[in-house]
């Protein structure tokens, strides 16, 4: 019985981004074998999304629509737009507000969902897509996943949030943040999910020196978001046997290690570039080989090497990952030198390799690897310092407290956040001897013949 | 749905400016409207049938009919709002509910306006509140205009803002209060006055914009002195011309409830992100680009930086703040909000607003604390605008030379026959100590002291 994925994009940017996800995977599905996992059959043959919009104003959520690639045009569904209350205003940045809002519009919410779930044969996985650092997307987010869990503890959630890692533009941010990890990430474990973090200034360096964008729009900034996802959540095949998101999520999740990181290979500067690729599978896993070695992603340009006197960045730690290759040849893809780049600590459940003979609709071969990875560990580490500077004055608390989150909620929230980072750091059992460092930089031995 | 505003105006200065705030909406909402009563007209419009009689209420999307202003006006004589109501565009905006007067004036005496005016108008304050909020759909907000140096202003006011708390106490409360000038006297119980009401304002209060006379006369000079045209409707008698600059900041404020944009700020959000501590909501707002003075000469990028810097630079305050006297607190924040509307693009405002950061110096506690609002609706007169709100410690400043001259006045217990004769002397020690408690916050806050919240 094929599976299927149902989508759930709430609050503004949830629903800005999952739009642009929506539409990329869209024009990446070209078969409808691979489409059926995100998309249904519409009365007049177009794909309509397996989507739910959910939020508190109807004005982001009126606006946004479908898309059209190459003729293939795909929509939402017409009664898949909710609107919940949330006690009769907008959040206002506030994760206690959202998550104790009306449960009437939460519960809702989680009955169109059921009903688009009715819809397909089986659905094995839940993609959500919500910003971390607002009120709407992480409170109300946090509400409609405890509805929705406990009638469905069998679908893996992926939940996608989108957090800020430097600069963030909201005062309560961190609070938010915390709240919604702590709470999104016991979720994910009930039910054999995980996370997907993204950072904000993560694509904005990517679009300044990958596709060269000086100052990019938040369009931009979630087609950046579309590309490194995409191919990580299409279907691909393993000794033959389809298999989608849930099966990845059942791989890459174990324990409390709920992270992931999506990486994808190759990032063309223009779409033209395509045209002459004349990469091979080497290039293209090495390319992506190179960017997911590393911890915090200095990502150079193409001329640019990086300078002497600045030490080599750590290393990342992946505990368990998923390696697709998309392409006519995708079965000679290289796993050695995933084995060789990537470090994988002992006794973790390490790399496992699908392939798919569609290609990527931009290059004829295409790698993609979904890593849980301690690559996760700037972002988390950034949320915790700023939530534990300003918990230390209590600042901003009064604002949770009238809706019912107590300071002592957020201090436990920071304790599991603590916890959860320590269990990343001890992914590297020993810290790396200079030596090591050496011959990373040192040329990989020849393929064997 | 739409999230719906209802404006209170109590006193003399706060229906006028109330009657240019209105006078703004409408002209902004005319070159707006695209053919029917639409969600960003609900926010702060009703629009009824006026032929049946109670007016029948037509919902979002209906054809245009006759419109009202969610809006209650307030004050203790009558002259005011009866040249309000009289006015040819304005007149009709308001309905006899609305619009609750009584004679006598309150005598610029705080205690006249809250003991004796308070109570006495209190059934009809309660009646017509409750007539606005039920016509709304979802209220957000409500909007305390009046100042704070008078008699019905400030003591009515103050009635009607523990008025608000005790019936909506989840709506927002949001105070503009004119507060009076340093340099000037106009009123000699004006400290009393003041103090007594700030002390309601900081307890009952979400959030308040102080201004000043001197500060909005020197802004309006400014404006005059670079050439701006005359107001639109050509009448610029005194205080009209200042009351406008409020009624461009009132527009602004709500801009990003009513109308769509790239960085969607909502009014709660304001609260959220620039109120870090209860009792510490005093905001200072600066505006840009001084309006209605054209300069379309500049090129759109460097146009949009110099309106950014502009804005947020001391000299386009609102109140007046001694920040370059002082030592200690200069023009720091503890967190502080920018607002766009017009033809701004998302990166820019990014980008400008990284330029400002450094010199806001927030707190260590609050690295995040700078808030971006995107509109795509300009205001009127000009494509582009940019408002800054800062919660800034310089504010304690201000309060100081109240407290200054309060005491100075309290000392030889000046005029205070006036007000022990219906209220309590036990009203100014408490107010007074609150006020000293405030500023004591402030001060603690702008040395990064710890344990400085209450």
């Amino acid at each position: 019985m094929p599976a299927s994925c149902v989508t759930v994009q709430i609050g503004q940017c949830g629903t800005q981004l999952g739009a642009c996800v929506l539409d990329r995977l869209n024009a990446e599905a070209r078969h409808e074998a691979d489409a059926a996992y995100f998309f249904r059959q519409g009365k007049s043959g177009e794909r309509v999304a397996r989507a739910v919009l959910v939020d508190t104003e109807p004005r982001v959520v009126g606006e946004v629509e479908g898309g059209d690639r190459d003729g293939c045009r795909w929509v939402y569904g017409a009664a898949n737009r909710v609107l919940c209350d949330a006690g009769l205003r907008g959040c206002a940045n506030n994760w206690a507000k959202g998550f104790s809002s009306e449960k009437e519009g939460v519960n809702r919410a989680a009955d169109v969902v059921r009903r688009e779930m009715e819809r397909s044969d089986r659905v094995d996985a839940l993609l959500s897509f919500a910003a971390g650092a607002g009120g709407t997307g992480s409170g109300l987010g946090c509400a409609f996943h405890s509805c929705f869990s406990d009638d469905n503890p069998k679908i893996r959630p992926l939940h996608c949030v989108v957090l800020p890692d430097r600069q963030g533009d909201v005062a309560v941010g961190s609070y938010n943040a915390t709240l919604t990890l702590n709470h999104l990430s016991k979720d994910a474990k009930r039910r054999g999910g995980g996370l997907c973090l993204l950072s904000n200034e993560l694509s904005k360096q990517m679009c300044t020196n990958v596709f060269r964008i000086d100052r990019p729009t938040f369009d931009q900034l979630n087609d950046v978001f579309a590309t490194l996802l995409a191919g990580n959540l299409l279907p691909y095949a393993i000794e033959g046997q389809r298999k989608g998101l849930g099966y990845t999520l059942s791989h890459c999740c174990a324990g409390r290690l709920r992270y992931v990181t999506p990486y994808a290979a190759p990032l063309y500067e223009r779409a033209q570039n395509a045209a002459f690729d004349q990469n091979l599978w080497p290039g293209v896993c090495g390319e992506l080989t190179r960017r997911a070695k590393l911890l915090a992603e200095p990502i150079l340009r193409a001329d640019e090497k990086p300078p002497l006197d600045r030490p080599p960045p750590a290393r990342a730690w992946v505990c368990a990952g998923l390696v697709v290759g998309r392409g006519a040849d995708a079965t000679q893809m290289e796993e050695s030198r995933f084995a060789r780049d990537i470090r994988i600590p002992k006794g973790a459940p390490g790399l496992k390799f699908g392939t798919s003979q569609n290609a990527c609709r931009t290059a004829p071969r295409s790698c993609y690897f979904l890593a849980n990875s301690s690559s996760v560990l700037p972002i988390l580490r950034h949320v915790e310092s700023r939530c534990s500077a300003m918990l230390e004055y209590r600042a901003y608390v009064h604002h949770y407290e009238r809706y019912g989150t107590t300071a002592e909620d957020l201090e436990k929230a920071l304790a599991s956040l603590r916890a959860q980072i320590a269990d990343y750091d001890g992914l590297a059992p020993v810290p790396e001897p200079p030596v090591a460092a050496m011959a990373s930089l040192s040329l990989p031995p020849p393929p064997p013949r | 749905m739409v999230r719906e505003m209802v404006m209170v105006q109590v006193g003399q200065c706060g229906n006028q400016i109330g009657r240019r705030f209105w006078l703004e909406l409408v002209q902004e909402a005319a070159s707006q409207v695209q053919g029917g009563f639409d969600a960003a007209m609900s926010a702060l419009f009703r629009n009824v049938d006026a032929r049946y009689e109670p007016a029948i209420e037509l919902d979002v999307g209906s054809l245009l009919a006759s419109l009202r202003a969610r809006a209650i006006l307030v004050d203790t004589e009558e002259g005011v709002v009866s040249e309000t109501r009289r006015h040819p565009i304005l007149g009709d905006l308001f309905e006899e509910t609305q619009v609750i007067t009584d004679v006598g004036g309150a005598g610029n005496n705080w205690a006249s306006g809250y003991a004796s005016y308070g109570p006495k108008l209190q059934l009809r304050v309660e009646a017509a509140l409750r007539k606005a909020v039920e016509a709304c759909d979802s209220p957000q907000a409500f909007f305390l205009v009046y100042s704070v140096g008078g008699g019905t202003g400030s003591g009515l006011g103050s009635s009607v803002l523990e008025l608000l708390r005790d019936m909506y106490p989840d709506l927002c409360r949001f105070n503009v209060a004119v507060y009076p000038s340093a340099d000037y006297e106009d009123v000699i119980t004006g400290p009393y006055n003041a103090v007594l009401a700030t002390k309601w304002l900081t307890e009952a209060s979400d959030c308040v914009i102080p201004l000043e006379n001197s500060a909005l006369l020197d802004y309006r000079a400014r404006q005059a002195g670079l050439g701006a045209s005359q107001l639109p409707d050509g009448i610029d008698t005194g205080f009209d011309g200042i009351n406008d600059v409020i009624a461009q900041l009132l527009s602004h404020l709500t801009a990003g409830a009513r109308y769509p944009g790239g960085l969607n700020m909502d009014f709660n959000e304001i609260t959220t992100n620039l109120v870090p501590f209860q009792r510490l909501h005093y905001l200072t707002a600066s505006f840009s680009p001084l309006l209605r003075c054209n300069r379309s000469n500049l090129n759109l990028d460097k146009r949009e930086h110099r309106i950014f810097l502009e804005a947020c630079a001391t000299t386009s305050k609102l109140v007046t703040t001694y920040a370059k006297t002082s030592q200690t607190s200069s023009n720091r924040a503890l967190a502080c909000a920018v607002f766009a509307r017009g033809k701004v693009a998302s990166a820019n405002l990014i980008h400008a607003s990284n330029c400002l950061r450094p010199s806001l110096k927030l707190p260590q506690w609050n690295p995040d604390g700078l808030k971006m609002g995107l509109c795509r609706v300009p205001p009127l007169g000009a494509s582009s605008a940019v408002l800054c709100l800062k919660n800034s410690p310089a504010i304690a400043q201000n309060f100081d030379t109240l407290k200054n001259r309060f005491n100075k006045l309290y000392q030889v217990k000046a005029m205070l026959h006036h007000y022990t004769q219906i209220v309590d002397s036990t009203v100014f020690e408490d107010a007074i100590n609150d006020l000293e408690g405030v500023i004591e916050c402030y001060k603690n806050a702008d040395l990064n002291a710890p344990n400085f919240h209450v």
